[in-house]
């Protein structure tokens, strides 16, 4: 739990909410603007391990979920963004963190997700002549 | 000239979006339990030294154009048989955005092997009922219609 | 690298004689060395995510169960593992241990696939048979204590499908009996053998900095001196219940990928023998009832036998999943390709590629091979990966 007031106190008034499921999920809601800030906070202060990111098209906005884990705690901790359901656009954290270039391709293609600052967002998973609808893994498709 | 096929078949895999559980149960025919070298039957990397292709998997959008060329190069007469459910009938992956199938849909298929996986003693079950297939056929080969292999 | 020098491409893929699934690796060559590479999936992507959206709770484990055929009770595993988070669930004891029999028997008969096929890249087709040939007593195994050679569908939310009985206890009992002689005999071949070991310890280095950013997870990740390993850190089901060692190695190149995957497969025999013996005292239900899945999103992790599978249902209340994200631990893996393989030679390629034990029906949840260009064919590399094996122990002989 001390982990947590860490995070708290670091990340200041930019903890929109916390959810504390319990000692081994945690959610917190930031700001899209300061998810850079907070990604090098847990990756490169804390080494946090990048797990995973996940993006989900909610009903009133385009949600995405920052997987961390710390290992030697056990404990997953889920930073989460809400972005204009519109246009969808969030800065890219795959300079701070390598292992997040593919994923960051996989949700522009699969979600229609921009990523400010990454310029490698061919399609990943999709074939160039993919005749289906765009964005497959949206709602209304 | 078919019937010159039934002895020593090679093969060639090609997997179509599977779930790898075809395509290991397919090496493991050829490892020491199952051993189907013992019958000839050797798994060969290039198509054109094949006489038969395994293919597994529902193919999605991204392997049909390589599966259309790769059946292009085959020596003909050439065979297909299709091992497991998902090449059968797409299976549980029916109505995916991505799945272009079922492979039969494609290209002409000779024989399948239901299960998900099929074991090892169906795929060369499998084998055995084709080969038989073969003998009896005794109508001339005829070239086989292959819908829109043109537009590639 | 200056514009002048010529450099050469060579695809590798997608299709493969020996990796059983379609990748395309491009890589980038001057003279003998790769400078660099480029990794293009895709050819297995089957749209998982958005069918699990479509199929209630029930039905996805049996959808995720066919991401992929080697990892088959992974997947459900980490499934279950979230909707239980997700719906705060908790599983009669008896469950877990079972739960853990069959995850630490799919660890097994992965990593002796893995090692077989090792064994084929470097020229030991010895290895290769034999280790196929161990692992097909295990196969059989879990047809007759699970119903089929793989796709088990043991997992269910709330608990397990079918019970292991005392008898069907003894005979795993007396299977991993079998096994451990075997598994002796392959760690003395590997440690004594002076070519394999020399052979695996040139190739693909990756780095602990390097594992970091890349973010790598399981036996990869392991091998490079980060210890991490789910069953230990946030341990479920049976893990945290009964006796057993995070196996860790610094070195990070293929050898040591080798003995981590070997080290840990006599690591399973422990877990799974004493999960076998407690069941015999553990008596009683193998599932709890759940009447409904309510609204929430829970997160649900397993240690598959290639690392961390990652899974996160939401649920808005009703019958069926409202997003439903996978993550295969290759998906993290074969990216890290990216540095383990610049540097080295080409018949080092074919081997470091094959080292993080790659798992595209996963990564992709979906799988390439240029056909006309091909400079060299995937055949031809390797035969030089074996050539470089046989050239080294030629030097070693005429040496002695």
């Amino acid at each position: 739990m001390e982990i947590i007031d860490l995070i708290k106190k670091n990340f200041g008034s930019n903890v929109k909410d916390v959810k504390v499921v319990n000692e081994r999920r945690i959610y917190i809601e930031i700001p899209p603007a300061y998810i850079r800030e907070a990604s090098e906070f847990l990756f490169n202060d804390l080494k946090f391990r990048f797990s995973i990111a996940s993006g989900i098209d909610e009903v009133d906005c385009m949600e995405i979920l920052y997987h961390f884990s710390f290992d030697k705690e056990g404990t997953f901790i889920t930073l989460k963004v809400k972005l204009d359901k519109k246009n969808p656009e969030i800065d890219t954290i795959s300079d701070i963190i390598t292992g997040a270039k593919w994923i960051e391709r996989e949700m522009h293609e699969l979600l229609g997700i921009g990523f400010r600052g990454n310029n490698d967002l061919r399609n990943l998973l999709l074939s160039p002549d993919y005749k289906g609808k765009k964005y497959p893994l949206r709602k209304d498709v | 000239m078919s019937r010159i096929l039934t002895r020593s078949i090679w093969v060639y895999h090609f997997a179509a979006a599977p779930c790898n559980n075809c395509d290991i149960e397919i090496l493991d025919a050829l490892t020491p339990k199952y051993d189907a070298e013992r019958f000839g039957i050797k798994l060969v990397g290039s198509i054109r030294h094949a006489d038969c292709m395994l293919l597994t998997g529902v193919v999605n959008s991204k392997d049909l154009p390589r599966l259309m060329s790769i059946y292009q190069q085959a020596p003909k007469p050439f065979f297909v048989i299709a091992v497991g459910t998902c090449a059968l009938d797409l299976g549980i992956f029916r109505g995916s955005y991505n799945v272009v199938g079922p492979p039969d849909k494609h290209i002409p298929i000779d024989a399948y092997v239901p299960g998900c996986p099929p074991k090892p003693e169906a795929l060369l079950s499998a084998v055995v009922k084709l080969i038989e297939k073969v003998r009896n056929d005794t109508s001339k080969p005829g070239k086989k219609k292959v819908k829109g292999i043109k537009k590639l | 690298m200056s514009e002048n020098k010529k450099i050469t491409e060579i695809p590798i893929g997608p299709y493969h004689p020996l990796q059983e699934e379609p990748e395309f690796f491009r890589l980038k060559i001057d003279g003998e060395k790769v400078v660099g590479i480029e990794i293009e999936i895709g050819y297995n992507h089957r749209g998982i995510e958005k069918l699990s959206e479509s199929k209630s709770f029930d039905q996805a484990t049996f959808l995720v169960e066919r991401i992929c055929g080697i990892c088959s009770t992974s997947h459900p595993f980490a499934y279950v593992n979230a909707v239980e988070d997700l719906a705060a669930i908790r599983i009669p004891e008896r469950a877990k241990y079972i739960r853990t029999v069959v995850g630490e028997i799919e660890r097994i008969h992965s990593h002796l696939l893995w090692l077989g096929l090792a064994g084929h890249f470097i020229g030991y087709n010895t290895v290769w048979m034999w280790c196929w040939k161990y692992r097909e007593p295990l196969l059989e195994l879990c047809e007759r204590v699970f119903g089929n050679r793989n796709h088990y569908a043991m997992m269910k939310i709330g608990g397990v499908r079918r019970d292991i009985s005392d008898d069907q206890g003894d005979l795993i009992r007396k299977d991993m009996g079998d096994l451990v002689p075997k598994l002796d005999m392959l760690y003395n071949a590997i440690q004594d053998d002076p070519v394999i070991k020399a052979r695996l310890r040139i190739a693909g280095t990756l780095t602990k900095k390097d594992a970091r950013a890349y973010c790598v997870v399981g036996p990869t990740a392991r091998a490079s001196g980060i210890e991490i390993d789910v069953r230990k850190d946030d341990p479920y089901a049976a893990y945290g219940l009964v006796d057993w060692n995070v196996v860790v190695r610094e070195e990070g190149d293929v050898y040591a990928k080798t003995m981590v995957r070997i080290d840990e497969m006599k690591e399973s025999v422990k877990i799974i023998n004493q999960c076998v013996d407690r069941l015999k005292e553990v008596k009683g239900e193998i599932e709890t009832e759940i009447k409904e899945i309510p609204e929430g999103e829970g997160i649900g992790r397993h240690e598959a036998p290639r690392g961390e599978v990652f899974h996160y249902v939401r649920s808005r209340g009703g019958s069926v999943p409202y997003r439903h994200k996978v993550r295969a631990p290759s998906f993290m893996n074969v990216f890290s390709n990216e540095v383990a393989v610049v540097g080295g030679t080409i018949p080092d390629a074919a081997l470091t590629l094959a080292a993080v034990d790659p798992c595209y029906c996963c990564t992709e949840r979906m799988q390439a091979v240029d056909t006309d260009s091909k400079v060299y064919t995937s055949r031809d590399l390797i035969r030089m990966c074996q050539e470089k094996t046989y050239e080294l122990h030629r030097k070693m002989k005429g040496g002695k």
